[in-house]
C-alpha cells in the first residue's frame, strides 16, 4: 500500500533563496520504497528528505545547500523547532506533520 | 526522544550549545545567552556608565541581535548607556536599500535614534557608480576601506564614546585564519582584541566576540527578531569564502575549535623584530591611517581622476610611480600656478577635495596636503599612457606577491594600510579589524 | 627549454608550474636550502651527536639522502656532525624498510616501539633489529589511542613522538635532533596549532628550532623544502620511498585531515599559499621570550604554562558558558570567579598547573584513566 507522509519544510536566513524564495511549504512524500527503492531504511529519515529536496525543490546551486550527504556546514536544521543535533541529525525518522526548518547562517548581514 | 535541559529545569532541551556541548531548553538558553554576553561586557570593561554608544547596524542577524541585546542588558543591569544605531548606505541597489528598511524596523522596535550615512554624501560616489567605473574585480576593496572610515565619521558626528560592532566568534576565528593565509601579521595581532582603537580614534568594541553564530541565529529565530539575510549583490570575497568553509568544516568535527582559534589569537605573540605600522592621522582627511595619506583618500583620488587602480595592490609602489611621473611632467611654472590656483579657489576646490571633506571636518586647503589639481591636468592629458603603466605595474605586483619570490620590498608589505580588501565579510558593517 | 639557473642544459624539472630547472641545478637548490637552514641558524657545534629521526616517509627519505651527501663531502662544506638514526616503530612493515634504507648508506638504525611512551623509562635498543615487543605495553598503548577522538589522537601522537625523540636523544647522548618536516607539513601544522588552541606555541612547533627542552634542541632542516620539491628530488635520484603516505582514512574525521586537504587544495589555486603561511609563522614568537623567569611547563607538550593576563579570554568565556549551562536559573546573578575554579576542574583539568590550554582541552576529552599515570603525576 502506497503510504504517503506529509511534512512541512521551511527555509530561512537566506536558505530560501536557494528554493525559489519559498519560505514554507507543505510537501507530501511518497512511500520511501517508491522514491528510493534501494534505500536501506524502512522509513523516511532526514537523509532521504535531503535527497528529495534536492530533486524536487532546490533550484539554485546544489553545493550551497548540500555537502556530501548532509547539509552544508553552516546551515542549521530544526526539527519541530528543536536543534537537529539533539535528534540524531540525518538519522532522524520523519513523522507525520513534522516541521523541518533549514536556516542558513552563511549569508552576510 | 526528548532530551531534558541540562540545567535541570524540567523542560525539554531545544538546542545543543556548540561552545560546551550542553543541551538546554529555550528559556534557559535565553538566560544563558544573555548572561554570557553581560559577562563579556562587564569583565571586558567594554563600556562606562553614561557612555553614548553607536551600534553599527546593517540589518543583518548579528547587528540585529546586538542591538536587541544591548537594549535588553542596558535595562536589566542598568548600564546607563545612551544607545543609537549607525548605518552606512553604500549605495548598492537591491541590497543595502532593502537592508536599511530592516534597520529602520530596528529603530522603531528598540526605540533608538538612527543615523544613516551614505557613501554618496561622504565620498561623492555610490558603490553602484564605483562598480560601473572599476568593474567587479576590486570593488570590495573600495567598499571595505570606505565603510571603515564612514563608521568613524558617523561616530564622530554622533559624538559617541565607542562603536559596538556585531562581530561574532565565528567571524573572529575566520579572520584569524584569513590573516594567516594572507600573511597579514599586523591584522593578525589586532583581530582578536575585544576592543580596538588607538589614541585619537573612536574605539570599537565587540560584545559578541565569544558568541557563536549558531546561537545568534537560534536566538534571533526563537525571539522572532526580524533580520535581513541576502548576500551582497557584488561578488563576495572568494578568499574569505575559503576560510569560512574551512572553519565550518572544522566546527562540525570539533565545535570548540572556534573558541580555540580565538584563544590562539589572543595568546599568540608577534616577534619583536617584526615592525608593525604605526597609526597616525591622514594628512588629508585627518582620520586614522598607517600612512601619510590614508587608503580612502588614495582610492578616492584614483576614482576622481579616472585611475581606479590607484591604491589597489601595493599602494606605495603605485604612488611612487605616480609621483615620479608627476615630477617629470610638472615644471616649476605649473607648480607655482597651481599654488595660486589653489589659494584663489579655496572655496571651490577640486572635486576630490570637496568630497573628502564634504559634510565633515573641513580641512584647510593648501598646496602640500590637499588639492590634487596640481597633477590633474597632466594626468588627464596622459591618462591613457599612465593607465597602461599602472595596469602593467599592478599586474606585476600581483604576480610577485602571489609567487612569493624573494621580495626586496618586504617592508612595504608590512606597511601596507590596514584597510585593503573587504576586511569584514562583505556587507557586514563593522570593519573593526 | 632552458634552465632558469644555468641557462644552458635542457630543463627537465618544472616547479610551481612555471620555474624550469635542469636536474643538477634543481638538486643543488634543494641541497642549498637544506644546508643554508642549518648554516644560517648557527647553533650546531662541530662533531655533535645528532639524532636523526626517520619516519620512512618522503621527508625522511630525502633527509637521509641529504645528510649522507653532506657527510660524504670532503671540502669545507662537509657537514661535521655524528648522526645517530632513530625510527619509532608503529608497524613492522615500515620498520623493515627503514632498516634496509639505512643499510644502503651503511648506517645503523635504532628502532624502539612507540608504546614505550606508556612507561616512564626506556633503554637503548639493539641496532638494526625489530623492537622487542612487550604485549602489555602495546595493549595499554592501543587502549589509550582508542579512547581518543581522531583530532586529539593525532595531536597526542605528535607529542608522544616528540617526548620519545627527546628521551632517546638523552639516552644516546645527543644534544640535537633533526626531523624531516617540510614547508608543506609545517604550513598545515601552523593551522592545526591555531585550531587546537596552540597559538602561543607556534614558534616551537613550526619554526626551525624547538627549544622547549632544556637540554635537547629539535631542529627542522627541511623547513624550506616543499612537498613538490621532495617528490621531484625522489624521482630524479630514484630513491625508494618505503612507507606509502598513510592514506587519509576519512577526510572529515579530524581537524588535521580537514586542514591538510584544505592546504593542498588552496595551494593548487593560489600557488603562494604555503610560503605565505610559513612566512607568517616566522613572525610569530614565543610568549615569554623576553622574560627570563623559568616557568612551569606542560607535562605533555613542554610548553610554558602561564595564566592569561587579559581581562577576559576565550578560556574565561568557555568557563562562564559552562557555568550558565549547568546552573539552575536564578536571576540573582552568579559569582563567576568562585564557580570558575570548580568548572575548570572538569572542562579544563590541570590548566596552567600541569597542562597547557590545548593539552588540558584534550585531556578533558580522553577517558582519563587511559593516560599513563606517570605523566600527570610527575613531580615538579
Amino acid at each position: 500500500m502506497a503510504e504517503t507522509l506529509t511534512v512541512e519544510v521551511m527555509f530561512g536566513g537566506g536558505a530560501e533563496l536557494l528554493f525559489n524564495k519559498v519560505k514554507r511549504k507543505e510537501i507530501t512524500l511518497p512511500s520511501l520504497k517508491t522514491f528510493l527503492p534501494d534505500s536501506q531504511n524502512l522509513n523516511w529519515t532526514l537523509k532521504e528528505l535531503l535527497i528529495w529536496l534536492k530533486d524536487n525543490l532546490l533550484v539554485e546551486r546544489e553545493e550551497l545547500f548540500l555537502k556530501d550527504d548532509s547539509v552544508r556546514p553552516g546551515i542549521l536544521v530544526l526539527i519541530n523547532e528543536e536543534d537537529w543535533e539533539l535528534h540524531g541529525q540525518l538519522n532522524y525518522e520523519l513523522k507525520e506533520n513534522d516541521k523541518i526548518m533549514f536556516i542558513s547562517t552563511l549569508h552576510g548581514g | 526522544m526528548p532530551v531534558p535541559c541540562k540545567r535541570g529545569c524540567g523542560n525539554n532541551a531545544v538546542l545543543k550549545r556548540p561552545k560546551t556541548g550542553d543541551a538546554i531548553c529555550k528559556e534557559c538558553f535565553f538566560w544563558a545567552f544573555e548572561t554570557e554576553i553581560h559577562y563579556t561586557i562587564t569583565k571586558g570593561k567594554l563600556f562606562n556608565k553614561g557612555d553614548s554608544v553607536a551600534v553599527a547596524a546593517s540589518g543583518g542577524k548579528d547587528s540585529t541581535v546586538l542591538a536587541h541585546m544591548l537594549k535588553t542588558l542596558n535595562e536589566r543591569y542598568n548600564y546607563g548607556l545612551n544607545l543609537m544605531l549607525l548605518s552606512i548606505d553604500e549605495g548598492i541597489t537591491g541590497y543595502r536599500d532593502d537592508s536599511l528598511e530592516t534597520v529602520k524596523q530596528n529603530r522603531d522596535d528598540y526605540e533608538m535614534p538612527l543615523k544613516i550615512l551614505s557613501y554618496k554624501d561622504l565620498y561623492g560616489w555610490t558603490m553602484d557608480e564605483i562598480v560601473a567605473q572599476i568593474g567587479r574585480k576590486n570593488n570590495c576593496t573600495f567598499c571595505g576601506v570606505f565603510r571603515r572610515q564612514a563608521l568613524d565619521r558617523g561616530a564622530a558626528m554622533l559624538n559617541v564614546k565607542c562603536i559596538a560592532t556585531g562581530h561574532n566568534a565565528d567571524d573572529i576565528a575566520e579572520t584569524v585564519l584569513m590573516n594567516v593565509l594572507r600573511g597579514d601579521i599586523a591584522r593578525l595581532k589586532r583581530c582578536t582584541a575585544i576592543s580596538t582603537g588607538s589614541e585619537g580614534t573612536i574605539p570599537r568594541v565587540k560584545p559578541l566576540k565569544y558568541t557563536y553564530e549558531k546561537e545568534i541565529v537560534m536566538y534571533a529565530h526563537y525571539k522572532k527578531l526580524v533580520y535581513f539575510s541576502t548576500e551582497c549583490v557584488f561578488a563576495p570575497n572568494a578568499y574569505r569564502g575559503h576560510a569560512r568553509a574551512l572553519l565550518k568544516d572544522m566546527e562540525k568535527i570539533r565545535p570548540s575549535c572556534i573558541m580555540d582559534i580565538i584563544y590562539s589569537g589572543e595568546t599568540m605573540s608577534i616577534k619583536e623584530e617584526v615592525s608593525l605600522p604605526t597609526q597616525r592621522l591622514c594628512i588629508r582627511c585627518n582620520f586614522v591611517s598607517s600612512q601619510e595619506v590614508c587608503k580612502a583618500c588614495v582610492l578616492l583620488e584614483g576614482l576622481n581622476k579616472g585611475l581606479p587602480k590607484l591604491g589597489i595592490g601595493k599602494s606605495s609602489k603605485v604612488k611612487k610611480l605616480l609621483d615620479e611621473y608627476n615630477t617629470r611632467q610638472n615644471n616649476l611654472e605649473t607648480i607655482v600656478k597651481d599654488l595660486e590656483d589653489c589659494n584663489i579657489t579655496n572655496k571651490k576646490t577640486s572635486k576630490t577635495c570637496k568630497s573628502i571633506s564634504n559634510g565633515f571636518k573641513q580641512k584647510e586647503c593648501n598646496a602640500t596636503n590637499c588639492c590634487t589639481n596640481k597633477t590633474e591636468r597632466n594626468v588627464e592629458k596622459n591618462n591613457e599612457k599612465l593607465q597602461t603603466v599602472l595596469d602593467k605595474y599592478s599586474l606585476e605586483n600581483n604576480s610577485q606577491v602571489r609567487l612569493n619570490e624573494e621580495d626586496s620590498d618586504d617592508s612595504e608589505i608590512k606597511h601596507q594600510d590596514e584597510d585593503d580588501t573587504c576586511s569584514s565579510s562583505c556587507g557586514r558593517l563593522g570593519v573593526g579589524f | 627549454m632552458k634552465c632558469k639557473k644555468c641557462n644552458s642544459s635542457s630543463a627537465l624539472i618544472i616547479l610551481r608550474k612555471k620555474d624550469l630547472y635542469c636536474r643538477e641545478c634543481f638538486l643543488a637548490n634543494v641541497t642549498h636550502k637544506f644546508r643554508s637552514s642549518i648554516g644560517k641558524n648557527k647553533i650546531l657545534g662541530k662533531a655533535d651527536n645528532v639524532l636523526i629521526c626517520l619516519s620512512g616517509k618522503e621527508g625522511s627519505t630525502v633527509l637521509l639522502d641529504l645528510i649522507n651527501n653532506a657527510l660524504s663531502l670532503d671540502n669545507h662544506k662537509k657537514l661535521r656532525i655524528t648522526p645517530i638514526f632513530l625510527h619509532l616503530c608503529e608497524n613492522y612493515e615500515t620498520i623493515k624498510n627503514v632498516i634496509e634504507q639505512c643499510q644502503k648508506y651503511n648506517y645503523d638504525l635504532y628502532s624502539p616501539h612507540i608504546s614505550e611512551y606508556v612507561q616512564s623509562k626506556s633503554h637503548i635498543p639493539i641496532v638494526n633489529s625489530l623492537p622487542i615487543v612487550n604485549n602489555e605495553l602495546i595493549e595499554e598503548y592501543n587502549n589509550m589511542q582508542n579512547s581518543m577522538l581522531p583530532t586529539v589522537k593525532d595531536d597526542f601522537i605528535t607529542n608522544i613522538k616528540r617526548t620519545l625523540y627527546i628521551r632517546y636523544a638523552k639516552l644516546l647522548n645527543c644534544k640535537y635532533i633533526f626531523t624531516g618536516e617540510t614547508t608543506t607539513t609545517l604550513a598545515t601544522k601552523l593551522l592545526v596549532n591555531l585550531a587546537i588552541g596552540r597559538g602561543s606555541q607556534v614558534q616551537s612547533d613550526v619554526g626551525f628550532l624547538d627549544s622547549r627542552d632544556m637540554e635537547i634542541k629539535i631542529i627542522r632542516p627541511m623547513k624550506d623544502i616543499s612537498e613538490e620539491e621532495l617528490k621531484l628530488y625522489i624521482n630524479s635520484k630514484n630513491l625508494k620511498v618505503n612507507d606509502k603516505q598513510t592514506s587519509k582514512e576519512n577526510e572529515h574525521t579530524s581537524l588535521q585531515t580537514v586542514i591538510s586537504t584544505f592546504v593542498s587544495n588552496l595551494q593548487e589555486n593560489f600557488p603562494s599559499t604555503i610560503s605565505t603561511i610559513c612566512k607568517t609563522a616566522d613572525k610569530i614568537g614565543l610568549q615569554d621570550e623576553c622574560d627570563n623567569e623559568r616557568h612551569n611547563t606542560c607535562v605533555i607538550c613542554q610548553s610554558i604554562l602561564k595564566p592569561d593576563e587579559k581581562a577576559i579570554s576565550a578560556l574565561d568565556a568557555t568557563s562562564i558558558s559552562k557555568i550558565v549551562s549547568l546552573r539552575k536559573h536564578t536571576d540573582s546573578g552568579i559569582d563567576v570567579d568562585m564557580e570558575k575554579n570548580v568548572i575548570n576542574s572538569t572542562i579544563f583539568p590541570y590548566i596552567h598547573n600541569r597542562l597547557c590550554y590545548a593539552c588540558s582541552r584534550n585531556y578533558a576529552e580522553i577517558k582519563q584513566s587511559k593516560i599513563p599515570s606517570y605523566i600527570i603525576e610527575t613531580q615538579k
